[in-house]
């Protein structure tokens, strides 16, 4: 009953999520949105009531048809022989006192619209889903006049006034009993209805005005009644939208406020609007049964159907749960929980809604419909398969690793493809039906079969799937005796916030103590996918280095690089700790697989640690997870115009995963807070080797000023969190949220750091302990004008932290050298392996490099991972670059050799 | 749970009272449904038990009769059809009809028992023609069967088509009429009630025939009562002669010391037999009365010299076969229990009543008695019923054998398997 109930309300649910989501977002105003709710309910529900209004008006008339001779009939017989004669009489006239059962029926359909709409705004209040100013909305009834001590709850009083006006017009001309019912039900439910929270009652009150307007647009060409049409209607409307106004006044909403989203919302509710417009052309349509269905015609709803519900339920899931089902099931997340929600949403929208609305609609109009729904089903599989765009490497809550961005061409490409597939799939249908429908049950067979490999391969892994670690302490261990090196690598931190951060946080300079801090460095490239591998493995790793060894993987490379330093430690007699370290395998979550066979390796996975997630995080990501890859499966199967529109920037258009946290950025945090929990201080006489990456800089976070200290209810209201900062006359932009939260993550980052810091001084393994702290690439955020060399060229994007501490050094200073990511292995094995070379390539490992002639960096933006495991090289735009990074002489544009 | 409750009832204004009515109305749905579907499995069941019986077997066509009372329909069709090579068989709900007991070299004679044992039966026919001339097909408890191809109805009276209750003739797909006068009405009446046509197909009267046929082998001889016979032959139901003036009428015609022979619609005898009672115990000691309460009223119609009927069919049998003058009560006939009632024109039998018979008021006794004496000498209107008769009455002596043809040129054609 309960998955019978979820199937038919969650696509409505979903659907309602869409455009409130949409409107909440852009608007930031409660009212506009649910009004902007109603009206689209309204719309989406009219066909339905259209028909419910043509099934009242055939009762009507049939019934007036039936009636003078009904009368008749009962005047002129009596008892059984009444009753036979009656139902003969009926039946000839092809009708029963159940005919307004149809239209009882399609005001039935209502319900379910309604149902959805209550639980997805009681849910809304339930779990917070909007900021706390507006959370009252949806909690406490309106109350919005007071007398003495008495508050009145206006909202269901208007309310019931429209329904007793709406049911005046509604029941002209019907009998006394009809009208007394819908009086007096108004009344009930007031009583009933008087403390629903505001939001609740304020979406009923526009339906019912709504509905109030649909009955006097009705009633109008009937009754050509000037009072009505004149006068009374501007007089409604104008009262009801003073009303609103009135409303806004009451809660202090100075207007609805149109930020600089009102762009996107506007488009969005063109979107909405063509989306919703057959539905319109639906309900102009001349309503004749014309002709009735034949079984060709049954065929293609019906297989269209199964094959829509598979491809978005199951085959494109599966999918991208197959390419990486460890990172896809984590935490005991099943694969009938992800794919939980999408299955209701598409089962219930294809298999149930489809098919009520094509019945309820006359069949000329089910017959399009249904041919409709066969060429959108052929589109979206073309659209997979055939026009689809890479979007990048798709992380485990089904997000594009950056955001999607598809050039002028390619739209324009992709929406001329789309609408001429559509539009010859449709005339192919029209002409060949049957043939069409022998290809769309080949297609649906085979998506069947090929989804049921994906999802046995899928068991198979997941089966062989190893567990991270559930070890809180003892990962990391240093020696007090012997030399200790630590490479941490915070991705996508920025180098060049680095003396900002010290002089907002001053203490933190005592605690970096005997760092040299390098702001003339870089990385080769501006993502993990290029930039992470030189980290580990330096110059024989950089983008153009890998792309010359062209008969190799890239991912193969990836992972030698990453093992270079562990395989030399190792050999040498370190201990070595790797944790969370990048695109091993070029899997997002880390392999610790490539370390199987490495004596005194020790490969932890802590970022997807269980011991770093709370339950509701867990929670939250198996929600996360279920939302994202249903919305995903549609949205890339989507013309490209609709699918960043609908990708709302990973949000998916949805009010549901508002407040659910993907525990990424607690997580990382986490890792970072516990690094003295898992640092162990032995007095064993072996050296160690400990690297690890780590992303809370990698995901922008607000932190609780002054101090940049984790909070989960951050309130900077007193503060000036848009002003820029300045270190002497060095600007640093902060203009834009996203500018303010992506420094906030460095500095809690190295606040982190500076604790552990601390600790292993308190443990005295912080003299002989050398800490490299870098990254693999930066980011393009405009924050800083001395790194934007061109139009082309903004070096944030590889600006890495480069801060040094050897042994025992001491105070912190500042570097002009010029510098890069890549020099970490030589800086970590310097002094402490003699001659080190790389163990796979057999070069010796040294920094030479950079100083013979200008290093490539890669420009390239293609960061898709999947790619990595089929390609040998990186295609890009290149630039070279030697000495000063800040030098616009010094970067020059070049093409591979 | 009572917001749900409340959303659940309160949609829009005007929606809630809808759905309390769908309601309503799907309670009462989902009990005729019950009581439908309870019906359905012991029909099934009673269907499985039933399974092989002969009865239900597929038959080319299947004469249903009600009883001996339609005899004089059905008789010369069995005969012909019992030579013939058609699978037939003859249906009756009554263990007296003449034709269940005679014997036949083809025609299996079958009587069906009576009320839901004979529905049943009739509702799960097995044939491609069913020929019937009870009404109310479809509309009481006898449904069409949908084993049967066409439902073809003969008249057992000389009217315009219009005179049964109301439907009754509505849902059968063919009429075989005794004239072509009876087309026009039938064809308004479809047209009024926007029905599909019915194939229509004059073929003349069966019983008429029969009729016709005794009354020309019947020896002048043979009548027995002494004196003048007069037949007072009414319809029956409340305004029917009896009902209304029933001792009024018989102490008129005794009084002129003429025979009288009362002869009752069948019908009266099942559903007015109190009154009917009632009627006999104030005649009883009357020598000059006798009581016709036989199936066949060849008998008293042959003996009789004048009629005294209200508006029932047996005036034209009267009229017509033995060319006697009829007397009928000219008053307002309650037709709205009919199809006639159904146009807004005067009944067909009022349009030729005055040429056929003549008419009187009850009340004026005195009156009626002259105008008994003045026709039974003098008949004028003998040649006018004639022209009547022979407008209204096609294909004389030659209708059963119309019925045959029609029947296998249907089974030629188009139930040909």
């Amino acid at each position: 009953m309960e998955v019978l109930f979820r199937i038919i309300i969650e696509p409505i649910k979903c659907i309602l999520d869409i455009v409130f989501s949409t409107a909440y977002c852009a608007t930031n105003n409660i009212i506009f949105s649910l009004i902007t709710l109603s009206v689209f309910v309204t719309i989406i529900t009219l066909p339905i009531y259209n028909r419910a209004e043509y099934y009242r008006n055939e009762e009507l008339r049939k019934r007036k048809d039936v009636e003078v001779w009904a009368d008749r009939i009962k005047k002129s017989f009596r008892g059984k022989e009444q009753r036979y004669i009656l139902a003969a009489f009926y039946k000839e006239k092809g009708y029963t006192p159940y005919h307004g059962l149809g239209a009882s029926l399609s005001l039935l359909i209502q319900i379910p619209f309604f149902i959805a709409a209550y639980k997805y705004l009681s849910e809304i209040g339930e779990k917070g889903l909007v900021s706390k100013e507006h959370l009252v909305f949806f909690l406490n009834a309106d109350k919005m006049l007071s007398i003495g001590s008495i508050d009145i709850n206006v909202l269901p009083i208007v309310m019931t006034l429209i329904s007793v006006i709406s049911g005046v017009i509604y029941t002209e001309g019907l009998r006394f009993r009809d009208k007394l019912q819908v009086f007096i039900l108004p009344v009930v439910f007031l009583l009933l209805l008087y403390n629903c929270p505001f939001a609740i009652v304020l979406y009923w009150t526009m339906n019912n005005f709504l509905s109030l307007a649909k009955n006097i647009i009705a009633k109008m060409p009937l009754k050509k009644n000037k009072i009505i049409g004149k006068i009374v209607g501007p007089v409604v409307l104008i009262g009801w939208f003073a009303f609103l106004v009135w409303i806004n006044y009451f809660y202090n909403y100075d207007s609805v406020k149109m930020d600089e989203s009102i762009g996107v919302f506007i488009f969005s509710l063109v979107i909405i609007a063509l989306s919703v417009a057959p539905i319109f052309i639906i309900t102009i349509v001349k309503m004749n049964s014309g002709k009735s269905l034949n079984k060709e015609d049954y065929e293609c709803l019906f297989i269209s159907e199964l094959i829509c519900v598979l491809f978005f339920a199951f085959y494109i899931p599966i999918t991208i749960i197959s390419s990486s089902p460890e990172e896809m099931l984590t935490f005991g997340i099943g694969m009938g929980e992800v794919l939980s929600y999408g299955s209701y949403v598409y089962v219930g929208s294809f298999l149930i809604w489809v098919n009520v609305f094509a019945f309820l609609l006359p069949s000329n109009i089910r017959c399009i419909i249904s041919e409709c729904i066969m060429a959108f089903a052929f589109c979206s599989v073309f659209q997979f398969f055939l026009l689809g765009y890479s979007f990048g490497i798709v992380t485990d809550m089904v997000t594009f690793e950056s955001a999607p961005n598809f050039s002028g061409v390619f739209y324009l490409t992709n929406t001329v493809l789309s609408v001429v597939t559509a539009v010859l799939l449709l005339v192919l249908i029209k002409k060949y039906k049957s043939i069409i429908n022998a290809f769309g049950f080949v297609m649906l067979v085979s998506l069947f079969i090929i989804g049921v490999v994906n999802y046995s391969k899928t068991n198979v892994s997941n089966q062989s799937m190893e567990t991270v670690t559930n070890k809180k302490e003892g990962i990391f261990q240093l020696s007090k005796n012997e030399k200790n090196v630590v490479i941490i690598m915070l991705d996508r931190a920025i180098g060049a916030y680095v003396p900002f951060i010290m002089q907002d946080k001053p203490e933190l300079v005592e605690k970096f103590d005997g760092f040299v801090y390098y702001p003339n460095s870089t990385s080769m490239g501006g993502y993990t996918v290029f930039g992470s591998a030189e980290v580990f493995g330096g110059y024989e790793y950089t983008p153009y280095e890998m792309n010359k060894r062209d008969k190799e993987l890239m991912v193969d490379k990836q992972n030698e690089a990453l093992k270079v330093l562990p395989k030399l430690f190792s050999d040498s007699g370190y201990n070595v700790t790797v944790a969370d370290l990048p695109y091993a395998n070029y899997k997002v979550n880390f392999d610790t697989s490539i370390y199987n066979g490495f004596e005194g390796v020790e490969a932890y996975d802590l970022a997807s640690s269980k011991t770093f997630y709370l339950e509701s995080d867990i929670d939250d990501l198996r929600l996360i997870k279920t939302v994202n890859i249903s919305k995903y499966a549609f949205i890339k199967s989507l013309p490209a115009v609709f699918q960043l529109l609908f990708y709302d920037d990973g949000m998916y258009r949805t009010m549901l995963t508002r407040n659910a946290s993907t525990g990424k950025t607690d997580t990382t945090y986490r890792v970072l807070e516990s690094l003295n929990d898992l640092t162990e201080i032995e007095d064993e006489k072996k050296g160690n080797l400990i690297m690890f990456a780590n992303r809370l800089t990698h995901n922008p976070i607000m932190t609780q000023l002054p101090d940049y200290s984790m909070c989960s209810e951050v309130d900077n209201s007193q503060y000036d969190i848009y002003e820029d900062h300045y270190v002497d006359d060095k600007r640093m932009k902060m203009d834009t949220l996203d500018k303010v939260k992506n420094y906030h993550c460095n500095v809690l980052a190295y606040s982190e750091l500076g604790k552990w810091f601390d600790y292993m001084r308190e443990n005295d393994v912080y003299d002989n302990t050398r800490i490299i702290i870098t990254s693999d690439h930066g980011r393009k955020i405009e924050q800083f004008d001395d790194l934007l060399i061109n139009d082309e060229l903004n070096v944030e994007l590889f600006n890495c932290p480069m801060l040094v501490k050897d042994f025992n050094a001491k105070g912190f200073s500042i570097s002009d050298e010029f510098m890069t990511n890549a020099d970490t292995p030589t800086l970590a094995t310097d002094g402490i392996l003699d001659s080190p070379t790389n163990p796979y390539t057999g070069k010796m490992l040294n920094s030479f490099r950079k100083n013979q002639k200008p290093l490539e960096v890669t420009l390239s933006e293609d960061r898709t991972l999947p790619k990595g495991n089929l390609q040998n090289t990186f295609e890009a735009p290149w630039y070279t670059i030697h000495d000063n990074i800040r030098n616009k002489e010094y970067w020059e544009k070049c093409i591979q050799n | 749970m009572m917001g749900i409750i409340s959303v659940l009832a309160y949609i829009d204004p005007g929606t809630g009272s809808a759905l309390f009515a769908t309601a309503i109305s799907l309670v009462s749905l989902l009990y005729y449904f019950v009581k439908s579907l309870f019906g359905k499995i012991i029909s099934i069941l009673r269907n499985k038990q039933e399974k092989g019986n002969d009865i239900f077997s597929r038959k080319e066509l299947v004469i249903f009769s009600e009883g001996k009372q339609y005899v004089s329909v059905f008789r010369e069709i069995c005969r012909l059809l019992d030579e013939s090579d058609i699978n037939c068989e003859y249906w009756t709900t009554d263990q007296e009809d003449e034709i269940l007991n005679n014997e036949h070299k083809k025609l299996v004679c079958r009587y069906i028992g009576e009320g839901n044992s004979a529905y049943y039966k009739l509702n799960m026919m097995n044939s491609k023609i069913c020929l019937s001339t009870t009404p109310g097909l479809e509309v009481y408890q006898w449904k069409k069967s949908k084993a049967v191809d066409e439902y073809i109805h003969i008249f057992h009276s000389l009217t315009n088509g219009l005179t049964y209750r109301m439907f009754g003739i509505d849902f059968y797909d063919t009429l075989l009429t005794v004239g072509e006068f009876q087309e026009t009405y039938i064809r308004k009446i479809e047209k009024l009630r926007d029905i599909k046509a019915k194939n229509i197909m004059v073929v003349g009267c069966t019983y008429l025939d029969e009729l016709m046929q005794r009354k020309n082998a019947l020896n002048n001889n043979d009548k027995s009562l002494d004196g003048k016979t007069i037949i007072l032959a009414p319809t029956w139901g409340e305004e029917a002669l009896l009902s209304h003036y029933g001792k009024d009428i018989i102490k008129s015609v005794l009084n002129l010391d003429y025979n009288l022979i009362i002869r009752p619609h069948p019908q009266s005898l099942k559903v007015e037999s109190t009154m009917i009672d009632e009627l006999i115990q104030f005649t009883k000691n009357n020598a000059k009365v006798v009581w016709d309460l036989s199936d066949d009223n060849f008998d008293s119609l042959s003996k009789a010299d004048l009629m005294i009927s209200d508006f029932s069919s047996v005036m034209f049998d009267f009229a017509f076969i033995f060319e006697k003058p009829v007397l009928y009560v000219d008053k307002e006939i309650d037709i709205s229990i009919y199809d006639a009632a159904w146009l807004d024109e005067p009944i067909w039998i009022h349009t030729i009543a005055d040429r056929i018979g003549y008419p009187i008021t009850f009340g004026d006794f005195e009156r009626v008695q002259k105008t008994i004496e003045e026709v039974i000498k003098d008949n004028k209107l003998v040649e006018s019923g004639r022209v009547i008769r022979d407008g209204v009455w096609a294909y004389e002596g030659e209708s059963s054998n119309k019925i045959l043809d029609y029947i296998e040129c249907r089974l030629n054609t188009a139930y040909n398997e």
